[in-house]
């Protein structure tokens, strides 16, 4: 049995986790904290990979990174390879479709942080990049650990936005989800079934394991 | 002092180890996606260039060249869902001539020729229908004088096993005891449009509109049926002849739509080009028509009958 | 306006500039509030019933509201003004706050929550400061403990220590023995006493326990409902208005 789709599902998945936790919980903050013109534009905007359908959400971005738009071309111009259809184009899909997970339930977690330990944080002289390093993010701890685990959830998970950025070429950007449906079109049931249990089995294994971290005391409570 | 309970920064510390291991596997993905990615580097070179000179090409591509020589060590063909079965037969046999091997992406040909538009690095596209590939020769990526009709699909009405009546054509889908009828989305699938132009040149598309069900591809429809979420499908003849699954199905005559031109044309340049020529001329050949007719593919008595060149 | 005269025998003597001079208005809700207040050295108690707006004093003197009207000046330096806008963040006024809860940081340790506040030094000498204050407040055994391991008379310590170590030049401290028990609230006033009677920081306390009032108070603030007159009161203490005189805002 070939297992390249669950290497490439999970390093994909990793890479995308890492992207979208970054611009994520960032962005969460930016939104939860800040007030500014075009705040409500950039929350809508940033929430529009939910409400789209994924084949749409990618059908955008292929436009827009495709190999005839400007920017697939400057990629092409620098890499000298396209940037669609490779596995890089997976990490892309898969980022923009878990950032907004990370970043609703980061958003929560951090706007439910009591603002008291803020002003107490100020009070002591803490500047506000502290306050937010210090005190907000690691009292937001469990929210953002399920949003950063939602968001891997969802990466590993992704169908639509990857097969259309990133094609079903077997071997190269066939993701797990991809083979799964790929083996169900080809009739091979047997590959088909053992694939999704062993995505169902990575997906109980990271609820597990998140579970048990945000367990750890001293998190998330006063 | 009653007894205390150190803090320790364990779970900062788990999230901060957390975030390490990730960034080392997202980096090393990144690095492997450098690797496993063959380079389009010579899309963009000499149109033409002789198989036996080795041309400039990137570096993973040279190493790929001097180890199996002229050909390429694999070749990517995106394919039209009802060729699934030949093709597959026809890659092995291909690699087994040429140790090429061959990765298939099958798909309905309105999305794989937007691939192909969209830069998608695959070295042949087969479609199930010719307006596809004059698409994707009009965007400038296929190699116009390599386009090809090799074949023609047929379309099949399909039933399960424990359909209770008997079928003769599709004039059988009236009787509403078919609930459900799947066929390939025919905005995008040539054989969903045919199935609809079936239907309608029976006169029957009226009275089985409601009970359509649309598959992404004519293959997907056909999973929809097999797996016994439709009544009867309207497919290709290829898909229910690879399968064997105890269902029953009546061939549709050629005449009820519009033909099912499979054509496919190159759409890579340079040294991959003459690969994928090697490919598309196994095919048209002896070989290739024996494995198209036994999918039950219609087979033009000329070589390239309907190959106008627009 | 008025400051409070000072009451309390053997007060320190008035420093040539106050630690802090406050007139401002603030919205709360339907009211708007009228404070004027001048501090000498030594303990200045915010007395009045909950409601009438001590703890908005202190948050505008801290920082963490703006004034609608009106300035504030500590130490001579003027930290907030309505009318050019003016606000400097609460981070730059250097008051050390305590609330009622404490706000310990329940995922750093005792020492690492006072180490925070120190404001200069290495990261040892800051630690090394963090336990000569925990020292200071009588919680030298604590360094190590989790803040949510400890009672709640043991936070208010540390809180203390915590809103020393920045060596403020204004203490400010919001109802902070109020959750605690007769006991214990005893021993802290007299900790509080010793504390402001040591480093000289002139202190604002808020509260609405009588007994607190008359221990602590070198001077003392009466609040009516909404609306503040500075009132300058020794004890006994003046009838509270009846009524609230707060004037509506706009």
């Amino acid at each position: 049995m070939d297992w390249f789709p669950l290497w490439l599902s999970l390093r994909v998945a990793a890479s995308a986790t890492v992207f979208a936790a970054l611009i994520g919980i960032a962005l969460a903050y930016v939104l939860a904290k800040g007030r500014f013109p075009g705040r409500g534009l950039l929350e809508a905007v940033a929430s529009v990979p939910i409400v789209l359908p994924p084949t749409v959400l990618g059908y955008y971005l292929l436009v827009t990174l495709g190999a005839r738009s400007p920017i697939g071309r400057a990629w092409e111009s620098v890499f000298g390879q396209t940037l669609v259809f490779t596995p890089t184009a997976a990490v892309i899909a898969a980022s923009v479709s878990a950032m907004p997970f990370v970043l609703r339930t980061a958003r929560a977690a951090i706007e439910a942080v009591d603002p008291r330990f803020e002003q107490a944080a100020r009070t002591i002289g803490l500047p506000e990049w502290r306050v937010a390093a210090q005190v907000t993010l690691p009292l937001a701890g469990r929210g953002l650990i399920a949003g950063v685990a939602l968001g891997f959830a969802r990466a590993l998970g992704d169908f639509g936005v990857t097969v259309m950025l990133a094609g079903n070429i077997p071997g190269r950007t066939q993701t797990m989800p991809i083979a799964v449906y790929d083996a169900v079109q080809a009739g091979n049931d047997h590959r088909a079934s053992v694939l999704s249990a062993v995505l169902a089995g990575i997906a109980v294994v990271v609820l597990v394991a998140v579970n048990r971290l945000s367990r750890i005391p001293g998190a998330g409570h006063r | 002092m009653t007894k205390r309970f150190p803090i320790r920064p364990r779970w900062t510390t788990a999230l901060a180890w957390a975030f390490i291991v990730l960034m080392g596997v997202g980096l090393s993905a990144n690095g492997a996606s450098k690797r496993t990615t063959t380079t389009k580097a010579t899309k963009k070179t000499a149109t033409s260039t002789p198989a036996k000179v080795t041309p400039a090409l990137a570096p993973n591509t040279v190493a790929i060249t001097r180890a199996t020589g002229v050909r390429v060590k694999e070749l990517l063909v995106a394919g039209a869902s009802d060729l699934r079965p030949a093709f597959e037969e026809l890659g092995r046999l291909f690699s087994a001539q040429t140790s090429t091997k061959v990765t298939f992406t099958f798909g309905s040909s309105g999305q794989l020729s937007q691939q192909v538009i969209n830069g998608a690095p695959f070295d042949v596209f087969a479609s199930a229908d010719i307006g596809y590939v004059d698409d994707v020769v009009k965007a400038g990526v296929g190699d116009r004088s390599t386009k090809a009709t090799y074949a023609f699909g047929r379309l099949a009405l399909w039933v399960p096993a424990r359909t209770q009546k008997r079928i003769f054509n599709v004039l059988d889908l009236a009787d509403r005891s078919f609930k459900r009828i799947a066929i390939a989305n025919p905005d995008h699938a040539p054989y969903g449009l045919a199935a609809v132009q079936t239907l309608q040149s029976s006169k029957i598309y009226d009275l089985v509109e409601d009970r359509l069900v649309y598959g992404e591809n004519v293959s997907d429809a056909y999973r929809i049926a097999t797996s016994g979420n439709a009544d009867a499908a309207l497919v290709s003849l290829s898909l229910v002849i690879a399968n064997d699954n105890g269902g029953r199905y009546v061939v549709v005559p050629a005449e009820a739509h519009k033909p099912l031109e499979q054509t496919l044309v190159v759409t890579t340049k340079g040294d991959r080009a003459s690969s994928a020529k090697a490919f598309a001329a196994l095919v048209s050949s002896t070989t290739g028509r024996d494995v198209m007719r036994t999918y039950g593919f219609l087979l033009p008595g000329d070589p390239k009958p309907s190959n106008n060149n627009d | 306006m008025t400051s409070p005269a000072p009451t309390h025998p053997g007060a320190p003597p008035a420093p040539a500039v106050p630690a802090l001079e406050a007139e401002f208005c603030v919205r709360a809700g339907e009211f708007t509030m009228h404070v004027a207040i001048r501090t000498e050295p030594g303990i200045t108690v915010l007395f009045g019933p909950s409601g009438a707006g001590k703890s908005l004093t202190l948050a505008t003197i801290a920082g963490l509201r703006r004034p609608d009207a009106g300035t504030v000046t500590i130490n001579g330096r003027p930290v907030a003004d309505a009318s050019s806008g003016m606000h400097v963040r609460t981070q730059d006024r250097n008051v050390g706050v305590v609330f009622q809860d404490s706000l310990l940081l329940p995922h750093r340790n005792v020492r690492d929550n006072v180490a925070l506040a120190v404001r200069e030094g290495t990261r040892a000498e800051r630690r090394r400061e963090a336990d000569r204050l925990l020292a200071a407040v009588g919680a030298t055994g604590l360094a190590e403990a989790a803040p949510i391991r400890l009672s709640g008379g043991e936070r208010q310590r540390i809180a203390l220590a915590r809103a020393l170590a920045g060596r403020p030049h204004l203490l400010l401290l919001d109802e902070p023995f109020s959750a605690l028990d007769h006991t214990t609230r005893r021993t802290l006033r007299t900790l509080l006493r010793d504390l402001v009677a040591t480093t000289g920081v002139a202190t604002l306390i808020v509260t609405h326990d009588l007994d607190e009032a008359a221990e602590l108070a070198d001077h003392t603030i009466v609040y009516r409902d909404a609306t503040t007159g500075p009132l300058q009161a020794g004890f006994p203490f003046p009838q509270r208005p009846a009524g609230v005189t707060g004037e509506t805002p706009g």
